[in-house]
């Protein structure tokens, strides 16, 4: 099987009745996906977030764009109605929660709804001529326009109406504008609670949360072991997991030069907690506060995918000319290798972060090289190109 | 992939491995797929498998064993030639037992490991062990035991040293003359990771033979994902002149394909 | 000086051999055993990482006679807890009339069980007895940090280093202190044949162990032509005058080369530079 085509072809994957809503199945490997909520992410990494498996992300130096890409996979949850659990050592992932962004979809599914007189054509079939109808609405109109003449485009997902929130896979979202209150309110989002300090040699904060983990898991039915009606996915979403607030000391023990294993104990744990359930972790992690690199490289073994965030914030990068469309590079350090030999291989691994007013998007890293001054390019000619 | 591979190791695969401690050293991001294979070939010759899966589930290993034309799921639960210890379980709940209930139940032979004792362990495998005993008789009768892999307990904080004790132990009852089987161990190191690199030169001394798969020295090649170099040691009853083997790979999803250096399908 | 400690033309008490994944010295040990066996009434071995049996079919049957097996690699046994081995071999020593020799492979189990400090002890006190004429045992370097590695050798009067091998080639770092307080330190090389015996030995001199490093005078020696100078010729060489190079003799300045061109009638000599719109 090739690795991801040339062309911008994407086969749409049926929906099926009684698919868990907000999934589909990968097409490298018989594995169930979800959305990260950045879909050029998704991209990225092979489609989406395998089912049953942790992404590591290595926080920017300030933790920034981390926690904006948190952000996203909890509004996504919400905007599929999805479970979450979420965790911080200092609760800030409450304020987070009322800080999300609000779904671009919301004003499509706005103007379907307007659409009454004409069935809503169904995901991968081009609208026939009568369904095109027109309808007085302004917003209507321009979108039955985007149809009749587009309809080839339809699957592109920039234009893409949809039926309901529920069965898209991946949303847009707008920085911009918050989500609405009720629609939070209405999802079911479980916190971690404090820890209490018990007698223990591993890291009591891990050992609290690894237990609230299991707990929920078990209480809401996302176990594969358990039967349930109406299968759903819990997202898990750990903030800064590493800081010093969670009373690790950088990965090295208290007292001698030993590292301790509490967390790459605990990411192994967690792996097996979420090999038999129909859950997902992201972490961020402050992993630049790791004194030794054999530390990271052992929490990254024990993440299944693993990419790294590097700000221009507050480096000598941001005033560099050549980086000057992005805010940072992001790395893809590792995917799952997952019932497979070979993981889903990257088209390139220059890739950068841009956060813009409405949206924060993942692209490919382009620099533009150019040696005759006054050339249609973006860069500042005189700039240095240093790497 | 299978033939590929003895191929390589220019062994009858009829009859591999016999009587071996074979390590398998993966200092580079790619699959292990050595373990797989060595999975899948058992398997095919119908041989009596102990897996002491520390680092992924079953589901994995059946997953990429159905690619490669096995059923593990069957080998495990109908013809029960294949003990698969998941023992990626047994960390989580070491760490829920010490928070608020301990379980009642048999001693968690990672929460014993840490304490430094690794007769738990041992004594699954042996049980283990014993169960194939009883079923199997055919003429490949010589059990199996495959680790996958041991740097997960050295990173979940189990000493160093009671590794060594535990894989020398292991060492013992598995190449005995009694049981005559085979022991295969799959480690990850990082050139960093000091004690990662001693229990490895340990374990190269006990070893019969030595497997380490490397990335390219020059980098990420989208057609050739890295080295594997082979090296035959003493065996078990008798002095062997040491040899060498060395061969470039490309993994594609159900099979591998072995090149010496410079000849890889990009460059020719 | 291989050779003389193998044979027991020199003698010792207690040798450390040292080696590493990449040159084991487990060769070396089997062909030590062969020898020493042959001097002594009785050899005691103990094995941590082959069987028994690896070494007992290897050697000859009138070691065999006298060989004394014991398998430490039950250290961490299921059923057996507590095996104190260290008991076990000095109580083994003592039991002999003639003399005995102590052949260990490798002190790392016993490293891991006991601490360091107590290891050393145990070699030390059984290299002391008055029967025992030699006690040989086996360190990996790599599996132990420097310090285990060092106290060691401290303790030990004689330390063969495995440094490389090639092929049938291996080449060791020999210190032996003898009782009179003389060190001796050499650098030797020897080969085995396709059996495992040793039945070459030298003295390495080169840094990397490989045959012998040619000196250059035997390249230009057998040539048809002559590359080399005579004394003269060197002295004319060193003599020559370089023409970039300034001497404090010449002058200071150089002159400035300027060129001095006469244009035929074909050329057209136009006094204007054309490089005068060139805006740089």
């Amino acid at each position: 099987m090739s690795s991801l085509s040339t062309t911008s072809f994407r086969k749409k994957a049926r929906v099926k009745i009684g698919q868990i809503l907000g999934t589909k199945p990968s097409l490298y490997n018989n594995q169930l996906l979800i959305s990260t909520g950045i879909p050029s992410l998704d991209h990225v990494i092979g489609g989406g977030l395998a089912v049953g498996t942790v992404l590591l992300v290595e926080e920017d130096t300030y933790g920034s764009y981390a926690k904006l890409m948190l952000k996203y996979y909890v509004a996504e949850a919400v905007m599929t109605k999805q479970s979450v659990f979420l965790c911080s050592a200092d609760g800030s992932v409450r304020q987070l929660v009322k800080e999300l962004p609000a779904a671009v979809d919301e004003v499509y599914s706005q103007a379907a709804t307007k659409m009454t007189s004409s069935p809503v054509p169904s995901v991968g079939h081009p609208p026939t001529s009568k369904q095109v109808t027109g309808d007085p609405s302004s917003t209507a109109t321009s979108t039955d326009e985007k149809m009749k003449i587009a309809w080839r485009y339809q699957n592109s997902p920039k234009v893409q109406v949809v039926p309901s929130a529920g069965t898209q896979f991946g949303h847009y979202y707008d920085l911009t504008k918050t989500m609405n209150a009720d629609i939070v309110d209405r999802s079911d989002i479980t916190y971690g609670s404090p820890v209490e300090v018990g007698q223990m040699s591993m890291n009591p904060h891990y050992c609290q949360l690894l237990q609230e983990i299991k707990n929920k898991i078990e209480a809401g039915c996302f176990g594969t072991g358990q039967e349930v009606d109406k299968r759903s996915v819990l997202r898990i979403g750990i903030h800064s997991l590493g800081s010093p607030l969670w009373g690790e000391n950088g990965g090295a023990c208290s007292k001698g030069e030993n590292l301790d294993p509490s967390l790459p104990l605990f990411l192994l744990a967690l792996r097996g907690v979420l090999r038999t359930a129909f859950a997902t972790a992201m972490i961020t992690m402050p992993t630049h506060l790791f004194s030794e690199r054999v530390f990271i490289h052992r929490v990254q073994r024990l993440a299944d995918t693993v990419i790294r965030l590097d700000s221009f914030a507050g480096s000598d990068k941001e005033k560099n000319a050549v980086f000057k469309e992005y805010h940072g590079l992001l790395h893809l350090l590792q995917l799952p290798r997952l019932n497979s030999l070979v993981p889903a291989q990257p088209e390139t691994s220059d890739l950068a972060f841009k956060l813009r007013r409405k949206k924060f998007t993942i692209e490919l890293l382009f620099v533009c090289v150019c040696n005759s001054s006054g050339s249609g390019c973006a860069s500042n000619t005189t700039a240095d190109l240093s790497f | 992939m299978l033939g590929e591979i003895c191929q390589f190791f220019a062994i009858d695969s009829s009859n591999f491995p016999s009587n071996d401690h074979i390590i398998i050293g993966n200092r580079s991001c790619q699959s292990d797929f050595l373990v797989h294979f060595f999975l899948n070939l058992c398997e095919k010759q119908n041989r009596p498998v102990v897996f002491l899966g520390l680092s992924q589930s079953f589901g994995h290993y059946n997953s990429v064993g159905q690619k490669l034309g096995n059923n593990l799921g069957s080998a495990r639960d109908e013809r029960k030639s294949l003990v698969f210890l998941e023992s990626l379980f047994d960390f989580s709940e070491s760490i829920a037992s010490s928070s608020t209930f301990r379980s009642t139940t048999a001693p968690n032979p990672f929460v014993e490991l840490l304490k430094g004792d690794s007769t738990t362990l041992l004594k699954s495998i042996n049980a283990s062990l014993e169960t194939l005993a009883q079923i199997q008789t055919g003429i490949l009768s010589a059990p199996v035991v495959i680790i996958d892999d041991l740097s997960v307990l050295l990173s979940a904080g189990v000493a160093p040293e009671c590794l060594l004790l535990f894989v020398n132990s292991l060492h013992e009852l598995v190449t005995s003359p009694r049981i005559k089987g085979s022991l295969i161990i799959s480690l990850h190191l990082d050139k960093e990771d000091e004690k990662a690199e001693e229990l490895w030169a340990y374990l190269t001394h006990l070893s019969t033979v030595k497997v380490q798969v490397t990335d390219l020295a020059s980098g990420y090649c989208r057609d050739v994902h890295g080295e594997m170099h082979a090296e035959w040691r003493d065996s078990h009853d008798k002095p062997r002149k040491s040899i060498t083997r060395h061969t470039q790979f490309k993994l594609s999803d159900k099979n591998i394909s072995l090149f010496a250096p410079g000849m890889s399908a990009a460059v020719l | 000086m291989l050779q003389d400690l193998l044979t027991g033309v020199e003698k010792t008490s207690l040798i450390l051999v040292t080696d590493n994944a990449l040159c084991p010295g487990r060769h070396l040990l089997l062909n030590w055993i062969d020898h020493l066996g042959t001097r002594c009434d009785k050899l005691i071995l103990v094995c941590f990482e082959r069987h028994p049996d690896f070494f007992k079919n290897w050697l000859p049957l009138d070691v065999q006679k006298k060989m004394t097996l014991i398998d430490g690699r039950k250290t961490a046994d299921i059923g057996r807890t507590n095996v104190d081995l260290m008991a076990d071999v000095t109580s083994e020593v003592s039991r002999t009339g003639g003399s005995v020799g102590v052949v260990i492979d490798s002190v790392s189990m016993l490293l891991l069980v006991k601490s360091t400090p107590i290891t050393c002890s145990f070699l030390h006190n059984i290299a002391a007895g008055s029967q025992v004429t030699q006690v040989v045992a086996l360190l990996h370097r790599d599996v132990h940090d420097q310090n285990t590695c060092r106290l060691l050798e401290h303790v030990a009067p004689t330390v063969v280093e495995m440094a490389s091998t090639g092929g049938a080639q291996y080449t060791c770092c020999i210190r032996h202190c003898r009782p009179t307080g003389k060190v001796l330190k050499s650098r030797e090389y020897f080969y085995t044949d396709d059996s495992f015996h040793i039945y070459n030995f030298g003295s390495a001199t080169s840094q990397d162990g490989s045959s012998q490093h040619k000196p250059q005078d035997d390249l230009t020696s057998k040539l048809p032509f002559n590359l080399s100078l005579t004394d003269a010729e060197k002295d004319a060489r060193s003599k020559v005058k370089l023409p970039y190079l300034k001497d404090g003799s010449g002058d200071s300045e150089a002159s400035s080369g300027r060129i001095f061109y006469q244009p035929d009638d074909v050329d057209d000599f136009d006094e204007e530079d054309p490089d005068d719109d060139l805006d740089i």
